[in-house]
This record gives C-alpha cells, sequence and structure tokens, in this order.
C-alpha cells in the first residue's frame, strides 16, 4: 500500500512550516501569540489522542477545533486522517476531496485520496489522484514512490490478466490466487494498517529525535503489523466516546471476544443485534485469520457448500484462508430477519486479499444453539 | 528530489527500448534461415532437392517508420494486432508515455487480449521503474501452478514473437507463394498457412489470374507442432487441403468460436502414407480469449474470431485450397508464371499410371487449379472441371516425385 501521508512524518515537516505561514498562524517552534499557541496545542492533543488509538474522541475533538477554525486546511486534513484510520473510507475520501476543492494547491490531501483510492483498489482514480499531487509540488517525493506503487500494482494487474486469460484452460482462480500471492509476499507491500499505525505514533509531537517514525516511513517491511482495526471494533470505539479515556482505549482489542461472550447471558430474547454481532464476529474471525473462531461460528450441523464432510471442508477452508499474507472482510448493508431459533443475514461481503477484491452478496442462514446464534448454511449469490 | 526518479525511469525506457531492439534485431539478421527452435522438434530434415530453386525475397525490413495504413494494405487486417504492433514501434522508438496510453485504450477495446495485457504489464512496470526485462511477469520458483504460469508466459514470449517477426519480416508487396501454381477462373481464393511465422495468408485471385494477398493472420498450431502422422499426436498437417464446408458459430461448442472450416485430411497422399487421425479444422477461439499460444491445438488452425469471420465470408467450401507448409517460397509474378509453365510441361509429359483413371483423360491445364506443396516429397495437386456424359464432374489428381520422376499415384473425382 502506498503510503498515508501525514503532516507530522519527519520530511515533511518543512512543508506544514510553510503551510502555517503561508495562512497567518504561528508555528509551534515561533509562537508568541497565546491563542495560536492553545491552537497548536489542542493539535496536538488531538494527535495524542489518535496516537493513542482513541480515534472517535480524537475526531469529536477535531470537529470542534474545525467548527471555531473553519478556514485552516490542517484540522480537516487531520479529520481525513482520523477518519482513515477508523476506515470510513467514504467519508475519509470525501474529506479529502472536498479539501482539494478548497486547497488545490496543497499536494497532501491528493496523495492521500490516491492512499484510499488505491485501499478500495481503483488504481486508474490513485493514478489521477497522485498526478494531481505531483502537478501541485513537483518535488513531491511521498507522491512519486506512492506513484511507483500505483504503477506497479496496476502491472501485477495486467500481468495477471496476461496470464490467466486462456480459454482452453479451467481452473483458472486456483492461478489467479497463487499468483498474487506470490506477487505480494515479497513484502513490498505490507499493512496498510499496520504502516499507518506506526506513523500515527511517529506523529506524536515532542518525539522527533527518536529514530523509529523516520525508518517507519522509509522501511515499511520493518513495522510490525498491528492488529486490524475491524468493523465492529469502530463501531464501539464510536458509541464508547462517553466513557472514561482509559476504558475506550482499551475497548478495540476486547470487544471481539465480549461479543461472543455476550449472547449466553442475553439468549432469552432474541435481537437481530444478536445476529449482526455473530456477522461481525465471524467475519473479524475470518479477517484476523482466527481459525478456531472461525470455525467456531459454524453449528455442528452446518451444510457445507459441496456437500463434503465437515473435516474436508474445514481443511479447505483453513488452507484459503491461511495461505493469504493479509485479508480484509467488510460487511455492508446488513440485514438480519428472525424467525424464533433462526435468522437468516443479507448483506455485502467485500472481501479483499492482495489486489484480489470481491465485491459480492452473502447470505448467513443462522441457528441458535444454547444462546449462541450459528452459521448452519453460507449462499454466495 | 524527484530528479533521480525521473532519471531512473529515463534510463529504464532506454533499457526497453534496448531490449526489443536487440530482439527485433536478432530476428531481422537470422530472417532467411529462421526456423523457431519450439518448430523444430520432431520435424524431418529439410529436403535438399526443390522444383524451383529460389530464394525467397522475404523483405526484411524495420518496424519503425511503417504506417498502420501500410500495414493494413499488406494484409494485415487484424485491428487488434495492427494497434499491438504500433505499441511495440512506440516503444521501439522510445515514446513509452504514449504507449501506455494506447495500450490502456488496446486492453478496453479487447480485454481477453492477454498478449496486449503484457505489454500493457511492462509498460506499467516500466513508468513504476521496475521493468528488469521484456515480460517481466513475476515468477518464484515452486508450485506446480508456478510453473503453469511461467509456462503460460513463455508461450506469450513466443506470441510476441510471432507477430512482431510476422511484421517486421512481412513478404514484400506482390510477392506470391510457390504452391499456388495456377487457380482455375472459378476458384476465387486460396490459403497459405505458414506454421514456420504462424500465419495464414489469404490469396485473391483476380480476373487476369493473377493473385493478391488480402489477408494475414496470426495463427495457432498444433502443440507438438507440425506434419502429423497419427491420430492423437497433436499435430498439424502439413500439404495441400481443401476447406469441405463451413461450420457457423451456433453449431458448435463455445471452444471453437465464431466459426470452423473442416479440411480433408487425411488426403489420399496421406491415406498412401498410412497417415491417421482427422477433425482438423481451421476455427475460431473460445469467447475468454482473443488469441491462443503459436503451439495449442490438437492439430488445428486456430484463428482469432474476427480473422475466422472475415475467412468464413470469403471462402468457398469445396473449392478453396489450403496449404499448409513451414517453409514458404515467395515468388514474383514472374517466377510464378515461370514454374507455371515447367509444370504444365511436366504434366503433359509425365506417363499417367497403367490402368489408372487418369489415363484415359487428360486435364485443360488452362482451367486447372495446381497446387504445388514441397516437404520430404514433393507433391502437385491436380484439380479441373470435366464431362462425364451429360454430367459436369470434378477431378482431383494427385502427383508425388518419386526417384526424379513425376508420377500420379492417385485420381479422385468429386460428384
Amino acid at each position: 500500500m502506498p503510503h498515508v501521508h501525514h503532516f507530522q512524518t519527519k520530511p515533511l515537516l518543512r512543508k506544514l512550516t510553510y503551510l502555517l505561514a503561508v495562512l497567518g498562524l504561528a508555528t509551534g517552534f515561533a509562537c508568541s501569540v497565546a491563542p495560536a499557541a492553545a491552537m497548536a496545542d489542542s493539535l496536538a492533543e488531538v494527535q495524542q489522542l489518535v496516537a493513542a488509538g482513541k480515534l472517535g474522541q480524537a475526531l469529536t475533538q477535531v470537529d470542534a477545533l474545525i467548527a471555531t477554525n473553519a478556514k485552516d486546511p490542517q484540522y480537516k486534513f487531520l479529520r481525513g486522517v482520523i477518519l482513515t484510520e477508523q476506515r470510513k473510507t467514504t467519508d475519509a475520501i470525501q474529506a479529502f476531496t472536498q479539501l482539494t476543492e478548497q486547497y488545490p494547491e496543497l499536494p497532501e490531501p491528493y496523495n492521500n485520496l490516491a492512499v484510499l483510492y488505491a485501499q478500495q483498489g481503483q488504481y486508474d482514480k490513485a493514478r489521477a489522484a497522485l498526478d494531481m499531487a505531483i502537478r501541485t509540488n513537483p518535488s513531491y517525493a511521498t507522491a512519486f514512490e506512492n506513484l511507483g506503487d500505483v504503477y506497479a500494482k496496476l502491472a501485477s494487474q495486467s500481468y495477471q490478466k496476461a496470464l490467466q486469460l486462456d480459454g482452453s484452460k479451467n481452473g483458472t482462480t486456483q492461478t489467479k490466487l497463487a499468483l498474487i500471492r506470490q506477487l505480494f509476499s515479497k513484502g513490498s507491500e505490507p499493512q496498510a494498517a499496520a504502516r499507518s499505525t506506526a506513523m500515527a505514533a511517529g506523529a506524536v509531537p515532542h518525539e522527533e529525535a527518536k529514530p523509529a517514525p523516520g525508518t517507519s516511513v522509509k522501511a515499511p517491511e520493518e513495522v510490525r503489523p498491528a492488529p486490524v482495526p475491524k468493523p465492529t471494533v469502530v463501531a464501539a470505539v464510536s458509541t464508547a466516546t462517553i466513557k472514561p479515556a482509559l476504558e475506550a482505549a482499551s475497548k478495540p482489542i476486547e470487544k471481539p471476544a465480549a461479543t461472543e461472550a455476550k449472547p449466553e447471558a442475553v439468549a432469552a430474547d432474541a435481537s437481530p443485534a444478536q445476529v449482526d454481532a455473530a456477522v461481525h464476529a465471524w467475519a473479524h474471525a475470518w479477517a484476523s485469520k482466527n481459525l478456531s473462531a472461525y470455525f467456531d461460528s459454524y453449528a455442528p450441523n452446518f451444510q457445507t457448500p459441496g456437500n463434503e464432510s465437515r473435516k474436508v471442508w474445514m481443511a479447505q477452508r483453513k488452507a484459503r484462508i491461511g495461505d493469504k499474507a493479509k485479508i480484509t472482510v467488510d460487511v455492508k448493508h446488513l440485514q438480519v430477519k428472525i424467525h424464533g431459533d433462526k435468522a437468516t443475514a443479507h448483506f455485502r461481503q467485500i472481501y479483499t486479499s492482495g489486489a484480489l477484491n470481491f465485491d459480492s452478496p452473502k447470505t448467513l442462514e443462522f441457528q441458535r444453539v444454547h444462546g449462541r446464534w450459528l452459521i448452519v448454511q453460507e449462499i454466495v449469490a | 528530489m524527484n530528479q533521480p526518479l525521473r532519471t531512473r525511469r529515463r534510463h529504464i525506457t532506454q533499457v526497453l527500448a534496448w531490449l526489443l531492439t536487440v530482439l527485433l534485431v536478432s530476428m531481422g539478421v537470422r530472417a532467411e534461415e529462421f526456423r523457431p527452435d519450439f518448430i523444430d522438434r520432431g520435424l524431418p530434415s529439410t529436403p535438399s532437392r526443390r522444383l524451383v530453386p529460389i530464394t525467397a525475397p522475404s523483405a526484411s525490413r524495420s518496424l519503425l517508420g511503417q504506417g498502420q495504413q501500410a500495414l493494413m494494405h499488406q494484409g494485415f487486417d487484424d485491428r487488434a494486432e495492427v494497434e499491438l504492433i504500433a505499441i511495440y514501434q512506440l516503444v521501439a522508438q522510445g515514446h513509452l508515455r504514449e504507449a501506455l496510453h494506447r495500450s490502456g485504450l488496446l486492453v478496453k477495446r479487447y480485454p481477453n487480449f492477454a498478449l496486449a495485457h503484457l505489454l500493457r504489464g511492462d509498460l506499467l512496470q516500466a513508468e513504476a521503474g521496475r521493468l528488469r526485462r521484456f515480460a517481466d511477469a513475476p515468477s518464484a520458483p515452486g508450485s506446480a501452478a508456478q510453473q503453469a504460469e511461467s509456462a503460460r508466459l513463455a508461450a506469450l514470449v513466443n506470441e510476441a514473437r510471432q507477430r512482431l517477426r510476422a511484421f517486421a519480416q512481412a513478404p514484400a508487396p506482390g510477392l506470391v507463394p510457390s504452391n499456388f501454381v495456377a487457380l482455375a477462373p472459378g476458384v476465387k481464393h486460396a490459403i497459405l498457412v505458414d506454421t514456420s511465422r504462424s500465419r495464414l495468408y489469404l490469396f485473391r485471385r483476380d480476373a487476369d489470374g493473377s493473385l493478391s494477398l488480402e489477408a494475414n493472420d496470426y495463427i495457432t498450431q498444433g502443440k507438438l507442432g507440425t506434419d502429423k502422422q497419427r491420430a492423437g499426436d497433436m499435430k498439424t498437417p502439413l500439404g495441400i487441403y481443401f476447406i469441405t464446408r463451413e461450420v457457423g458459430r451456433r453449431w458448435l461448442n463455445a471452444t471453437y468460436g465464431a466459426g470452423a472450416m473442416p479440411l480433408n485430411y487425411p488426403n489420399a497422399w496421406d491415406r498412401l502414407l498410412g497417415r491417421t487421425g482427422g477433425g482438423i479444422w481451421l476455427h475460431g477461439v473460445p469467447p475468454t480469449s482473443y488469441a491462443r499460444p503459436p503451439l495449442d491445438s490438437d492439430g488445428c488452425v486456430v484463428l482469432s474470431n474476427p480473422d475466422i469471420t472475415a475467412l468464413m465470408t470469403r471462402i468457398e467450401p469445396g473449392a478453396t485450397p489450403v496449404v499448409i507448409t513451414s517453409h514458404v517460397q515467395w515468388l514474383s509474378p514472374a517466377q510464378l508464371a515461370a514454374q507455371r509453365a515447367r509444370v504444365r510441361k511436366l504434366l503433359a509429359q509425365a506417363p499417367a499410371e497403367p490402368g489408372s483413371p487418369a489415363a484415359t483423360r487428360r486435364p485443360e491445364l488452362a482451367a486447372a487449379t495446381v497446387l504445388y506443396y514441397q516437404g520430404a516429397h514433393e507433391l502437385l495437386v491436380v484439380q479441373y472441371g470435366g464431362q462425364q456424359g451429360a454430367e459436369p464432374m470434378t477431378y482431383r489428381d494427385y502427383w508425388a516425385k518419386q526417384d526424379g520422376q513425376w508420377r500420379l499415384f492417385h485420381a479422385g473425382v468429386l460428384s
């Protein structure tokens, strides 16, 4: 994935200074006016929140800052970054698009827009955005690097098409998957979440002397993959904003386990929310390659797609899931219908692995067993 | 700040242009004796004696500077291929950006054209500054799927080479193959398949008996090359054949694409030599692909769907000859006329097999189709009309040269 560009990363510090000067704001280095300093402080505060993973809180604060400083692009920019971290891709795209319209002279929003498009697999759009970034600032190294990544990605797509299109052979999907794994397993495509998290950590003020942030930009391979934030986690964070900061911070990691444990307590009355949680827990287990949790979401009487034995099916799934470097599974437009102890969940499943991007309608049939909603049938429409 | 990136990109441009130039030059140098290595296996050594000793004046010239219009005039009527070549030309000239742009349009228009995707992959890699070699699709040693991929990649590189060679060394305008000694006035078209070049040429017979090139198409041949001997040997037969009928799309399995034209393999000569097998067709490709690799069929000659469709509108079943050869002699019209005179003379003088039906009839050579093939043996097929009572008849005689002597070995009658 291309580099997410944060204002505070080391090579671009000069950029930020320049930006603030142009906009007539005092910088942190030359603060003489008190309100400006206060603003800088609150900006730093938000960045700290982002670094600590308190994204919901950070978003609330940055929204407040935007309300009082409507003309300052850096708050809006930060808002876009937070939305990106929250994986609210559509909102983030909107935020950065707005910035490019209001401040067409800034290359960074274009760059981040490109990153988001690339995450969605829209490489042509990503390329166009990066071209704009470079046009606004011809010496913007990050955009050049990202552009290289995007072209390489497009190239690999072309190669895949070249190697796949063979009418005389079947089983091309197998080839396709294998090819992708081999293409991206070299570590050249680290997890976007990992990198952006690492960079967010590097964005904490007063830590510029630390060598880590700088190197994390240049050598993303060295960044340890961080736990991938998930839709359920995002929801947990945004609803938990009222809670004390510490609790909110500890929530994201524990939340999936909590949703799994919960149904027993509320087994008495079936509510769509439980099925909803089960769907997301299933998607999370799949995406995080937590096989035991994944298989645990299926009922013992689960009807395997090809009527194979559960053992065979499990072996297949294990092989399919295990060989992927990175999987994301997003659930959209979830609709749940409950009939007693049975439930049907319709949704759009957006599955990505490497450059593979499947957006398909999915139906999961659930049955409640000892208070837990378990999958009895999985239908790809 | 961006300077090193730009420089690196330009450097890569040069590398790619260089690679392609090397590719083209190496083809040009060996133009005359070139037989692709993948053709060679299983082929008998080239025969020594020829009916007419002629050096093939195949035009060897640079890809550069040939306009698209000029290409169209030389029978290159496959728009996807012409555009592909035009993009290769741009690359060779160093116009990578333009090439990249045009490759995008090409794959959009022909989304199943694998070679176009491969070219685009290279151009994008070059744009990313990461191109290392021609057809730079990634490969890592290991699995069976991996091996299948590298085989596929090698096949695509072969296809690129064959297509480029067809353009770089196209027969000069006006030249005709030695195989079409004479075409009867009723025979409007004749097809020549050059397996060494992976090409099919369609010639039109004009009113004055002269031939002009109408189509120059890329083809796929048998997985194991040519000179079919046995059923299932995955080879394309070499020799003189006729299209027996046309089969439209609706009668065909999707594998055969837009249409099919069966050939009369095994013919009288093949049967005499004990060759087996059958079902050798000219046909199209499934809708999932635009073309197949050079060596990919079970023995059939495979064309792109636009090409087979265009062919089917022009040929006449039963009358259109198809000569399949791995070595074409290109002649000027004057040389062909001289060859025609020689053949007429020898046919007039040659003794017919005693007792054969041909002993009692002689072709009206002015109104006969005379086809020549030279492989391990020299062969002539003479097809002409006649009368048997009130019935109009078509006769087809097969001649072969044995021990320096031409002999009629089969005289057939088509109703």
